[in-house]
C-alpha cells in the first residue's frame, strides 16, 4: 500500500515538473518574442508606429484679413460648414445612398440623383456641398444622416460687396487668389505653407502638434491698403452714377495723394461682386484703371507743355499762333474746336487747342517730346502692385511719322491708362517729382512684425520745380470761367486740371470713329499745396462726350466730397473769386482770366524763355501774407505789402517772367463777413488786370477765347 | 474556532500578492487604455474595481468552505453549466456574429467562463472517484472525454473558438498528469492530426479560417483580418526596451490598437512599460501558475490537485493563448488576459478560481 503511494507521489511530482517546466517553456516563448518585438525589432516597429501616427501635415493657414488704410475690412477670412460624406460608411452601415441624397439634396440645393450617384461611389470622402451657410449647416447637422460630416473650411468673404472689387479682385473657393491684389499678394496673404510634423490618430485627425499650438505660424499676412473705404465708395457711387446717366460703356477713377503716390480710390465701372465672382464677366471683373489703355487727348497736353518749358523750347509769355482753327502739318490738318489765333501755353491750356499743343510739340521737337513722356511716365508700367497692368503705348520717336511729333503732342497716336495719367500729373502737383503709386499701405506678418510699409518713393525728378508750378497755376484757369472744364470747379479750393475728349480709334474702318469717345479729367486740389488727385475716364458717353462736361462734374463732385471728408483747408482766394465773380458779373475778378489776361499782356512776342537771372513769378492770389512773401522769397524775389488780410492782386502777376530780386506788390484786402472780397479790392488793381476787363486792350486775344472768359460761371453750383 | 484559525495560519500569502499585483496593473492599465476613447468607455476601470472586488467576495466565499463540499456538488454545478450554455441560444443576443451572453438587466452573463471552472470541478470529482495509479487506456478517457465533449460542442456552436480551445488545453493539461499508456498516447496524436483537416473543412466558419490564415501569412491583409494582430505587433515593439511611459503609449492613444481593453490590453502595457513591463508581468502570471502547481502537488487529495492544476492551466493557457496572439506567435481568437482584460464574467471566474486555489492551498494539512 505504502509502494504504491508513493510511486505514485514520485509520478505525480515527476508530471507536474514536466508540466512546470512546460509551462515555464510558454512564458520564455512569450518572453523571447516580447524581447524579438520590443529589442531587437524595437526601432523598425517604431518607425511603423511613427509612420502611422505622425504625418507631415500640411497646415492650412489663416488667410491674412485686407484692410482699408483706416483699419476697415475688405477681405477677411470666415470659417464656413463644408458638408461631405463617406459612401463606404454608408454602404458599410447598409443605408440608402439614395435616401440620404433624397433628405441633403433638398437642403442644399442640390440635385437628388447626382448626389445619390456621388454617395454610392466607391470611397471614403466626397464632398456634398462646401462652404454651406450657416442654416444649411445647422440643418444637415440636425439631420444626423448617417456618413454624413460637417468639417469647417475657412471662406473669403468680401463684407463691402463691390466696394473695392477690382483691387482686392478674389479668391477661388479653395482660398487661392485669383485676380486683384488677392493674386498678387497670394504668397503673403497665404501664409507661411508650410507642413509641420502632427501626431495623427485611425482616423487621420490631427490629435496634437507642437507646432499647431503656436498660431500665429499657422496666419497669413495683414494687408492694409492705402485704400480709404469711404473715398473709394463715394468715387465708386460717383462713377456709376456718371457712367449710367450719360449712357457709357464704362468708366474709371483713380483717386491719389500726389505727395505720396498712395491711391486712395481706385473705382471702375462696371463692377463685380467678389463675394460672387462666377456671376460676372470678365470685362466686370477688369480693373480698367490698369488695365485698359486709351488715347488720352487733350489731357496729354500738361505735359506736353511741362517738357516744352523745361526744355526752354517754348517760354511761358510766348505768344503761339493758333492760325485760327486749321492747320497743315504733312499731309494732314489738324483742327481746334474753336478758332483761336494768337495764345500763350497758359492759353493753349485753359482753351485746349489741339493747334497750340502741336506747334509746342513741334517746337519741342520728335526726341524732346519722347523724352519728356517718358520722364512722365508714360509708355512704361506705373509699377503698382496690382496684377495686370498695362504699360500704354508711347512707341519711339525714331518710328513717329511726320504728323507724330503735333498729334502725339495732343494725345493722338499714344494712349495711356488712368493710373497712369494720374501720376503723370501728379509729377506735376508734386513740384515736378514723380511719384510711385502705392496701394499696399503696410504688411504685417502673424507675429506682427512689419513685413513691408509703404515709404514715398520718388521715381524722378520729371521737370523743375518751378516748371512744375508755373504750370500748375496755368492749370487752374483750365477749372476757371473762360476754361474747359469750369464744371470741375470746387466752390473754396483752386482746382487744377485738365480735360480730355478723344476720339476712339475705329478699327474696323481705320482713323478714328465719329460717334466713339473717351471723355477724361483729370486735376487735383488744393492747386497751391495739391492733396488730393483724380483722375475721371469714361468709356464712350452717348449724353455728352466733352471731358468738360461728362468727366468733369464726376471729379467736382468726388474731389469736392473728399477734401471735405480730409478736412482739407480750401484756397480762399479761388472761393473769393468765385463767389464774387457771379455778383459782379465781372470777368476780371476770375483770378483765371487774370491769369491768362496777365500772362498775355505780360507777353513780349520776341521774349525767349527764361534767361539766366530771370525767375518766373509764381501766384500768390488769396494767400496769406506770410503765405505769399515765403512763397516769393523762395522765388527769389522781393516783396511789398499793401494793406491787411489776404493777397487780392500782385503785381507783377502770376507766370510771368521778372529779373531774379525783383520787386513784387501785394495788395492785401481782408475777407468780407460773408468771405467775399470787397468789392474795390476785387477790382482789377494792376494794369495787367486792369487791361484784361476791356477788349481793347487785349487785341491779341482772339474772339471765342475772348467769350470763353467773358462767360461768367452759372450761377447755381452745387458742392 | 478552527476555520478562523486555519485562514490566519494558513493563508496562502504568495498567491494573494500575486493576484492583487497582476489586478492592480491591471486595473492601471485599463485606465490608460481607455483614457483617449469616447466616453463609453471612460468608466471601465472604475467598473473593473467593481468586478474585481465582487469577485474578491466569491473567492472569499468560495475559500471559505471546504472544497470538498464542491466536489459533493461536482455533478450539479456542471449540470447548471451545461444548462446555461444552452440557454444561450434561447436568450442569448447575437454580438459581432456569435451568442455567447445571457442578457441579465444591465450586466449580460457569459456561462462559457462559468463552465470553464464546473468544468474543472467535474473533471476533478470523476478522477477523484477513479484513483488508480496504473496506466489509462483510451477506453478510461471516454468519460472524461465526455465530460469534455457536452461544453465543447455548446461553445463551438456559439461559436466561441478561443474558449473551446482552451477547455481543450485544460483538460490535456489535467490528464497530462494521469497516467496514460504511451499507445493510447500515440493513437490519441493520431487521430488528432487526421481530424484537424475535416475541422477545418467543415466546422471551422469563415471568419474563423480567415483569422487562421491572416495569422500565417499577417502583412497579406493588414487593413482587415491582419490589422488586429498588426498593430498590437507594432504597438508592442515600438514600446522598446523601457517604454513610452504611462498614458504616453501612441498607439493606444490615437486609437490604432484595436480591442484595447478586451483582447488587447498587453499592447497597451508593452507599450508604455516596454520590454521590462513585459517581462515582469509575464513572471507575475508564471509565479501565479507555478504557485498554483505547487499548490496541487501538496494537495491533500486527488480532487484538490485537479481542481488546482485545472485552474493553474486555465490561468496558464489563457495567458499564454492571450499574449501569443497579442504578439503574434499564435494566430486571433478572442481569449481574455486574466485580470488584465476588461470583463465581468472573465474578472469572476478567474477570481473563483484563485478562490479555489486559496481553498486548496489553506487545506493542505488538514486530514
Amino acid at each position: 500500500m505504502n509502494a504504491p503511494a508513493s510511486r505514485r507521489g514520485l509520478f505525480m511530482r515527476a508530471r507536474i515538473v514536466m508540466l512546470a517546466t512546460l509551462l515555464g517553456c510558454g512564458a520564455g516563448a512569450v518572453v523571447y518574442r516580447a524581447w524579438d518585438l520590443q529589442v531587437r525589432r524595437a526601432d523598425t516597429l517604431r518607425g511603423m508606429a511613427e509612420e502611422q501616427y505622425l504625418r507631415d501635415v500640411a497646415l492650412a493657414p489663416k488667410r491674412g484679413t485686407i484692410y482699408d488704410r483706416d483699419g476697415a475690412e475688405l477681405a477677411v477670412s470666415v470659417d464656413a460648414d463644408s458638408v461631405w460624406g463617406n459612401p463606404l460608411a454608408i454602404k458599410k452601415a447598409g443605408q440608402d445612398a439614395r435616401a440620404i441624397a433624397s433628405h441633403l439634396a433638398p437642403l442644399l440645393g442640390l440635385d437628388v440623383e447626382v448626389l445619390a450617384q456621388r454617395l454610392s461611389s466607391e470611397r471614403h470622402f466626397v464632398w456634398v456641398k462646401r462652404r454651406v451657410t450657416p442654416a444649411q449647416g445647422k440643418a444637415v447637422r440636425a439631420l444626423h444622416l448617417p456618413g454624413i460630416a460637417i468639417s469647417e473650411e475657412a471662406r473669403r468673404f468680401y463684407p463691402n460687396r463691390e466696394l473695392a472689387a477690382h483691387v482686392l479682385g478674389f479668391a477661388n473657393v479653395d482660398g487661392v487668389g485669383i485676380e486683384g491684389l488677392e493674386l498678387a499678394l497670394e504668397d503673403k496673404l497665404r501664409g507661411p505653407r508650410h507642413t509641420i510634423p502632427a501626431v495623427l490618430d485611425r482616423r487621420g485627425e490631427i490629435v496634437f502638434s507642437q507646432q499647431l499650438l503656436d498660431e500665429r505660424n499657422a496666419q497669413g499676412d495683414e494687408v492694409t491698403l492705402t485704400i480709404d473705404k469711404t473715398l473709394q465708395y463715394l468715387a465708386e457711387r460717383e462713377l456709376e452714377l456718371a457712367v449710367r446717366t450719360s449712357e457709357a460703356r464704362a468708366g474709371s477713377l483713380v483717386l491719389i495723394e500726389p505727395s505720396s503716390g498712395e491711391i486712395l480710390a481706385m473705382a471702375n465701372y462696371p463692377t463685380f461682386n467678389p463675394n460672387e465672382p462666377n456671376r460676372s464677366s470678365n470685362t466686370d471683373r477688369r480693373n480698367r484703371a490698369i488695365t485698359d489703355r486709351f488715347e488720352p487727348g487733350s489731357t496729354i497736353k500738361p505735359f506736353t507743355v511741362s517738357g516744352a518749358l523745361a526744355a526752354g523750347a517754348v517760354s511761358p509769355t510766348q505768344i503761339i499762333d493758333c492760325e485760327n482753327g486749321a492747320v497743315r502739318v504733312a499731309e494732314y490738318t489738324i483742327h481746334d474746336s474753336h478758332h483761336f489765333q494768337l495764345l500763350t501755353p497758359a492759353q493753349v491750356l485753359a482753351v485746349s487747342s489741339n493747334i497750340g499743343a502741336a506747334k509746342i510739340g513741334l517746337a519741342l521737337g520728335r526726341a524732346g517730346l519722347y523724352r519728356a513722356f517718358t520722364r512722365f511716365g508714360l509708355g512704361e508700367r506705373t509699377g503698382v502692385e496690382l496684377p495686370g497692368e498695362t504699360a500704354g503705348i508711347l512707341r519711339h520717336y525714331k518710328r513717329w511719322y511726320d504728323m507724330d511729333a503735333a498729334t502725339i503732342a495732343f494725345g493722338q497716336g499714344v494712349s495711356v491708362t488712368a493710373l497712369q495719367l494720374a501720376m503723370g500729373l501728379g509729377a506735376i502737383a508734386n513740384k515736378g517729382r514723380l511719384m510711385q503709386p502705392q496701394i499696399i499701405k503696410r504688411i504685417v506678418d502673424g507675429h506682427g512684425e512689419v513685413v513691408q510699409a509703404a515709404t514715398p518713393h520718388v521715381r524722378r525728378q520729371v521737370i523743375p520745380e518751378n516748371v512744375a508750378r508755373l504750370v500748375s497755376d496755368m492749370l487752374v484757369a483750365v477749372t476757371e470761367p473762360g476754361g474747359t472744364a469750369v464744371e470741375a470747379a470746387i466752390p473754396g479750393y483752386l482746382v487744377a486740371g485738365k480735360t480730355g475728349t478723344a476720339q476712339k480709334a475705329d478699327y474696323v474702318h481705320g482713323g478714328y470713329a465719329d460717334n466713339k469717345w473717351m471723355s477724361s479729367f483729370v486735376g487735383y486740389a488744393p492747386a497751391q499745396a495739391p492733396r488730393l488727385l483724380a483722375a475721371v475716364v469714361l468709356d464712350e458717353p452717348m449724353i455728352a462726350h466733352q471731358g468738360g462736361s461728362v468727366a468733369a462734374p464726376v471729379f467736382r463732385r468726388v474731389m469736392g466730397a473728399a477734401l471735405r471728408h480730409l478736412g482739407v483747408p480750401g484756397d480762399n482766394a479761388g472761393a473769393l473769386a468765385e463767389q464774387a465773380a457771379p455778383r459782379k458779373g465781372d470777368a476780371s475778378k476770375s483770378v483765371a482770366a487774370a491769369v491768362v489776361a496777365q500772362a498775355l499782356t505780360a507777353a513780349a512776342p520776341s521774349e525767349p524763355s527764361l534767361a539766366a537771372g530771370e525767375v518766373l513769378v509764381p501766384s500768390v492770389l488769396g494767400q496769406s501774407a506770410r503765405q505769399a512773401i515765403s512763397a516769393l522769397h523762395q522765388a527769389e524775389l522781393d516783396v511789398r505789402v499793401q494793406g491787411t488780410g489776404l493777397v487780392s492782386a500782385q503785381e507783377p502777376a502770376a507766370a510771368s517772367v521778372a529779373q531774379r530780386g525783383a520787386q513784387v506788390s501785394l495788395r492785401l484786402s481782408p475777407p468780407s463777413a460773408d468771405g467775399s472780397l470787397p468789392a474795390s479790392t476785387a477790382k482789377a488793381t494792376t494794369p495787367a488786370a486792369a487791361a484784361a476787363t476791356t477788349s481793347e486792350a487785349a487785341p491779341t486775344l482772339p474772339q471765342p477765347a475772348r467769350e470763353l472768359i467773358a462767360v461768367a460761371r452759372p450761377g447755381g453750383h452745387d458742392g | 474556532m478552527a476555520l478562523r484559525r486555519g485562514f490566519q495560519e494558513n493563508f496562502d500569502w504568495p498567491l494573494f500578492v500575486t493576484t492583487v499585483a497582476i489586478a492592480v496593473v491591471g486595473v492601471v492599465n485599463l485606465y490608460s487604455a481607455t483614457s483617449a476613447a469616447g466616453a463609453s468607455l471612460r468608466d471601465v476601470y472604475i467598473q473593473q474595481i467593481y468586478w474585481l472586488t465582487f469577485g474578491a467576495g466569491a473567492a472569499v466565499l468560495v475559500a471559505a468552505i471546504d472544497y470538498r463540499h464542491f466536489e459533493r456538488f461536482g455533478w450539479v454545478a456542471y449540470g447548471i453549466g451545461v444548462v446555461l450554455l444552452a440557454l444561450v441560444f434561447l436568450l442569448g443576443r447575437e454580438i459581432r456574429g456569435s451568442q455567447r451572453w445571457i442578457p441579465l438587466g444591465s450586466f449580460s452573463l457569459q456561462p462559457s467562463e462559468l463552465m470553464k471552472l464546473f468544468f474543472i470541478i467535474a473533471l476533478g470529482k470523476h478522477l477523484h472517484n477513479d484513483p488508480r495509479t496504473e496506466g489509462r487506456t483510451l477506453k478510461d478517457l471516454i468519460i472524461p472525454g465526455m465530460i469534455l465533449a457536452g461544453p465543447l460542442v455548446l461553445i463551438l456552436a456559439q461559436p466561441d473558438l478561443g474558449t473551446a480551445l482552451l477547455l481543450v488545453f485544460v483538460f490535456a493539461t489535467v490528464m497530462f498528469l494521469t497516467h496514460l499508456k504511451l499507445r493510447s498516447l500515440v493513437t490519441l496524436v493520431v487521430s488528432l492530426v487526421v481530424s484537424a483537416p475535416l475541422t477545418w473543412r467543415y466546422l471551422l466558419k469563415d471568419y474563423q479560417r480567415n483569422r487562421l490564415t491572416s495569422f500565417l501569412d499577417p502583412d497579406k491583409d493588414i487593413l482587415d483580418t491582419g490589422w488586429h494582430a498588426h498593430q498590437a505587433k507594432v504597438a508592442i515593439g515600438s514600446g522598446g526596451f523601457t517604454g513610452k511611459g504611462f498614458l504616453q503609449g501612441t498607439q493606444n492613444q490615437h486609437k490604432f490598437l484595436p480591442d484595447q481593453h478586451t483582447d488587447f490590453p498587453f499592447p497597451v502595457w508593452a507599450e508604455e512599460q516596454g520590454f521590462v513591463g513585459s517581462v515582469i508581468l509575464i513572471l507575475l502570471y508564471l509565479v501565479l501558475v507555478l504557485w498554483g502547481l505547487k499548490i496541487a502537488s501538496e494537495a491533500k487529495d486527488r480532487f484538490g490537485a485537479v481542481v488546482a492544476v485545472g485552474v493553474s492551466a486555465l490561468i496558464f493557457w489563457q495567458t499564454v493563448i492571450n499574449l501569443g496572439m497579442v504578439c503574434g506567435l499564435l494566430p486571433v481568437v478572442g481569449i481574455t488576459l486574466p485580470l488584465f482584460s476588461y470583463g465581468g464574467s472573465s474578472v469572476l471566474t478567474i477570481m473563483t478560481g484563485i478562490g479555489l486555489l486559496m481553498n486548496v492551498s489553506m487545506r493542505r494539512f488538514h486530514f
